[in-house]
């Protein structure tokens, strides 16, 4: 099929081969066609930046085993000057790259002669650019460069459930065929038997500790994936804390400095290193083939997720990859039962897709115009040949020129400092020293704002600012799997030393919590109809659950079950009301605002809420009669702009917004070496922008992105659509043993921070259980 | 408005929210860096920052003027972000500022942003600094007079609230001296805890953080 020039996609589970199988076509074309010149003939791009090198690796052998002459090079952000301009003297065949690095070639003036004999694109992990700003810009650039050259597209792709996206994705629909295998072994997955009792509350995996530790021991080599940056430290340390074996154990997570991840990657591959602590750092592609054992503590949150992380163990196609759940809540362990099941009816989430989002639309204009300037027509046909775009009208495309060329401002313009020059019918750059301020902002991940983490003479990672804000000099805290003392913040970067001092703080990154999926949470909520006693539960949850049944109920299928009791706090009886949607944290967030307001608007004062991926609960100050008053759908009219235009939410988001779009460079030439940022406040350009210019674009690309990012809307107002005149109402006379896990996260955000330690935390959790009546 | 009252060299003077300093008995009103038309000056780096910084900082002062009686203003000096800055300013941002110094008496202590040629004859009287009752108003720290009121640093300071600092601009204020925050929109600022501002207040000084519309006020001891 590929033979005959139709794009394709190679849908093929992890050690299916797909990745040498996508570059076969290629390498054949190269062979029968006798390509001699020194051209690019081969453009592979994936998300990863390490995957570029191991892909090169894996396709150097068979290449240098066949004696064919086939220049292979990576091109990322890591690649020197030099290397990077020797490619363009004298291109390799085959280039490997991200979507990043691609967007700086398309921007050269010479992008036409560079790829003028260019045969293959290739896109690893397809599915990873659906619904992500960074696809969006993918999309444009592929569309751009088909209508320069044509050439086939190949996507790659594990984990693919909804094909006709992928298709759509890949070739706006024209033509793609898709090859698929399915032929591999099922995945074992247990879900790990601790002795111990399993927390009501919380994250920590500490009660089946020594338990994980065993199964480490049992395998040469094993990942151990976990949910958050935070989580991973204080694993990573807990691990050491009983390493008496001395199995070598490593951590890995995207704060950590360039040189050190890949040193723990080449050591994994080398098998220096048994054992890795990961994130999602390690979620995606790295070929390693010899991990034996994958172990995910706390919340799989989503199928798809969970099969991605499963399947880096065991790469070959006849044998079980081995899994191990370590669920660390009760909740948690309802999760893993129902993640396990979907995995083993192979019951995928569908891969979701944004709409292209303008921020990155003006990014990629700005590229457009340094490499050629256009004609505002044919640039609007181009954009909209990338599927992602195929929807853009034209007034949002003139809108966004308009910004690109001097801010788009109706009220004041820039006219004579614009970015941009017409010339006739032509678009083009006014001056040269564009190029570098786009070269040195590309892309479409804005990071939090962050320090760089030095101790002694090295350079450890980045770290958000905002928690090294919050310490003094003499706080200490882990990082890297190092124990730290905070010294002082010059510039950018942020100082510290070795300390053995005990009682630190953990950088609680954010951006690691990920919802639970919409098809996970309706599987939960299917087990949880059914009765937990149809499952095979350990004694911990047994009980849990018999405590649910006996003073609540378990929701049924399409009931929506809420909670209300109250509770002496002190000197004074505070309400509560626990709810449990199962529709994730970010929805829940939203829900909890929402309903605030409502509470305030029937008159009752309130004390305010907690969420997770589960429930909800709320405290205040009477009891509340109309109960289904607050979850009339009218909500999402009457209450939810108001909530966003006042939620300081919306700011982080109109942040990355701005910085994505080009309103403010984040780096300029000169910056880097003085250390000095000169960074605008985003807070204040929102603000004054809503108050002189409503209408602006980069206001519209705010609400756009917050309707679907920060409040999920379409997942919430299917939820209240779904709980209409199906709300059950339990009157309790104590905590229900579902409402536990957030009332101690609720008592747990209360008392001062130093006291925080794990003696108080679990003293907490005692005393609230005795009165739940647990023990 | 909210505002705090504080004794300065035997006077009583008054710290509003937004960063004026208001001295009631001589209706004198002293704003300090304002560096208008800050935003439009970034289009020299291709960005182009919303234009209405300069509109919001003049009509949060003539918002100030009409609540109280005003006779004289002291602009402590960076008045203009760079010499250009009137050539960008919008013709309502001018019609606004030229009908302050029209009606009211307005001094500029020039300050290292402001270029004189293009600040001469617009109805500013342009000093080094200005003297009042043995205090001494002006751009920089004026070392060898007594009693000093300047601007020039952006004092900021680092409010911990829920485990988050958050950067508010404040005013500092010891025995002899008050340093002014910045008047402007756009206008960033450096942290009291850095070696320029604390070599100026070494002995017990207070600041007066500027959050959210209110001002509050923090002692410190060294």
């Amino acid at each position: 099929m590929i033979k005959k020039g139709f794009d394709v996609i190679l849908h093929a589970p992890t050690g299916g081969g797909k990745t040498i199988g996508g570059f076969m076509p290629s390498i054949d074309d190269f062979i029968n066609n006798n390509y001699k010149s020194q051209e690019f003939h081969t453009l592979y791009i994936s998300p990863l930046k390490a995957l570029t090198t191991d892909v090169q690796r894996n396709l150097l052998n068979p290449i240098n085993d066949l004696k064919i002459n086939i220049k292979v090079e990576t091109r990322t952000s890591d690649t020197s000057t030099y290397n990077k301009a020797k490619q363009i003297k004298k291109p390799p065949n085959f280039l490997m790259t991200t979507p990043e690095s691609f967007a700086l070639l398309m921007a050269r003036t010479d992008v036409i002669n560079l790829f003028k004999n260019l045969k293959f694109v290739i896109i690893d992990e397809l599915h990873t650019f659906f619904d992500s700003k960074r696809g969006h810009l993918l999309s444009l650039n592929v569309a751009r460069l088909r209508s320069i050259k044509p050439f086939q597209v190949i996507g790659l792709s594990a984990t693919l459930k909804n094909t006709n996206l992928a298709k759509k994705y890949l070739s706006n629909n024209k033509n793609t065929k898709l090859v698929s295998t399915h032929s591999k072994v099922a995945p074992e997955i247990t879900i790990l038997n601790s002795g111990n009792r399993i927390p009501w509350s919380g994250h920590s995996p500490r009660y089946a500790l020594s338990e994980i530790y065993s199964e480490i021991l049992k395998f040469k080599s094993s990942i151990l994936f976990v949910n958050t940056r935070a989580q991973a430290e204080i694993l990573f340390e807990s691990l050491w804390a009983i390493n008496n074996k001395n199995k070598k154990i490593a951590i890995h997570h995207g704060s950590l400095e360039k040189e050190l991840r890949k040193k723990v990657e080449k050591e994994i591959v080398e098998g220096h290193v048994e054992c890795v602590v990961a994130t999602s750092s390690l979620d995606l592609g790295l070929d390693w083939g010899n991990i034996d054992l994958v172990m995910q503590i706390g919340a799989p949150k989503g199928v798809a997720r969970l099969v991605q992380r499963i399947g880096r163990a065991n790469h070959t196609i006849n044998t079980p990859s081995r899994a191990i759940l370590v669920p660390t809540n009760c909740f948690e362990y309802v999760e893993c039962i129902a993640a396990k099941k979907c995995v083993e009816l192979n019951f995928l989430e569908d891969e979701i897709y944004s709409e292209g989002s303008l921020d990155v639309l003006a990014q990629h204009i700005v590229g457009v115009a340094i490499s050629q300037r256009f004609k505002k027509e044919d640039l609007y046909k181009q954009i909209k040949e990338a599927w992602p775009y195929r929807n853009l009208n034209i007034e949002d495309f003139e809108k966004t020129l308009s910004f690109v060329e001097n801010g788009g401002y109706s009220l004041q313009a820039y006219e004579e400092y614009s970015r941009l020059r017409r010339d006739g019918e032509y678009y083009e750059i006014r001056d040269k020293s564009l190029v570098t301020k786009y070269k040195m902002n590309i892309g479409t991940i804005v990071e939090a704002e962050m320090l760089r983490l030095r101790v002694g003479n090295r350079y450890l990672g980045n770290i958000e600012e905002w928690f090294i804000s919050g310490l003094s000099a003499g706080d200490t805290f882990i990082f890297g799997g190092k124990r730290l003392m905070f010294e002082k913040v010059i510039g950018n970067i942020a100082y510290a030393k070795i300390t053995a001092l005990e009682h630190q703080k953990i950088p609680s990154f954010k951006g690691g919590n990920l919802p639970l999926s919409t098809h996970l949470s309706k599987t939960v909520r299917k087990i949880f109809s059914k009765r937990l006693e149809a499952v095979d539960l350990p004694d911990s949850l047994k009980k849990w659950s018999e405590l649910q049944t006996k003073f609540s109920s378990f929701p049924k299928e399409n009931e929506f079950l809420v909670e209300t009791f109250k509770r002496k706090n002190g000197k004074q009886e505070k309400y509560y009301m626990a709810v449990h949607p199962f529709e994730g944290r970010n929805t829940h967030q939203t829900l909890g605002f929402l309903i605030l307001r409502r509470i305030k608007k029937l008159g009752v004062q309130p004390f305010g809420f907690v969420a997770n991926d589960y429930s909800i609960l709320f405290s205040f100050s009477k009891e509340i009669e109309d109960i289904d008053f607050l979850f009339s759908q009218d909500i999402l009219i009457e209450d939810l702009y108001e909530w966003l235009e006042e939620t300081p939410l919306i700011k982080r988001l109109f942040r990355e917004i701005a910085i994505i779009s080009g309103l403010i460079y984040k780096n300029l030439p000169g910056n880097q070496k003085t250390g000095k940022q000169v960074t605008f406040n985003t807070d204040l350009i929102y603000e004054v922008l809503r108050k002189h210019e409503p209408h602006h674009i980069l206001l519209k690309i705010t609400t756009e992105n917050a309707k679907k990012d920060l409040v999920d809307l379409d997942r919430l107002s299917t939820f209240l659509f779904r709980i209409k005149n199906k709300i059950k109402i339990n009157k309790l006379n104590r905590a229900s043993a579902l409402a536990f896990s957030l009332l101690f996260e609720y008592h747990k955000e209360t008392p001062d921070k130093n006291e925080l330690d794990n003696f108080y935390l679990e003293k907490l959790e005692n005393e609230l259980l005795e009165e739940v009546n647990a023990l | 408005m909210h505002y705090k009252d504080v004794i300065f060299a035997d006077k009583k003077f008054s710290f509003f929210a937004n960063g004026e300093l208001y001295w009631p008995s001589k209706k004198t009103l002293i704003i300090s860096d304002l560096h208008f038309e800050k935003g439009s000056f970034f289009t020299e780096s291709n960005q182009y920052i919303p234009p209405f910084d300069t509109i919001e900082t003049l009509r949060q002062l003539s918002n100030f003027i009409n609540n109280h009686p005003v006779e004289k203003i002291i602009f402590l000096g960076d008045l203009i972000h760079d010499k250009f800055a009137f050539q960008r300013m919008t013709a309502k941002s001018k019609e606004l500022f030229f009908k302050i110094l029209k009606n009211i008496d307005c001094t500029l202590t020039v300050g290292n942003h402001d270029n004189i040629s293009f600040l001469k004859d617009i109805g500013l009287t342009l000093t080094d600094k200005v003297v009042i009752d043995g205090i001494c108003f002006s751009h920089y720290p004026s070392i060898d007079q007594r009693f000093s009121v300047f601007g020039h640093y952006h004092p900021k300071v680092k409010l911990i609230i829920n485990a988050r600092g958050i950067w508010v601009a404040c005013f500092v204020l010891n025995k002899e001296r008050i340093l002014m925050p910045s008047y402007g929109y756009y206008t960033g600022g450096l942290s009291i805890k850095s070696a320029q501002i604390k070599k100026l207040f070494d002995a017990q000084y207070e600041i007066f953080p500027l959050a959210k519309e209110k001002i509050y006020k923090l002692s410190l001891k060294k």
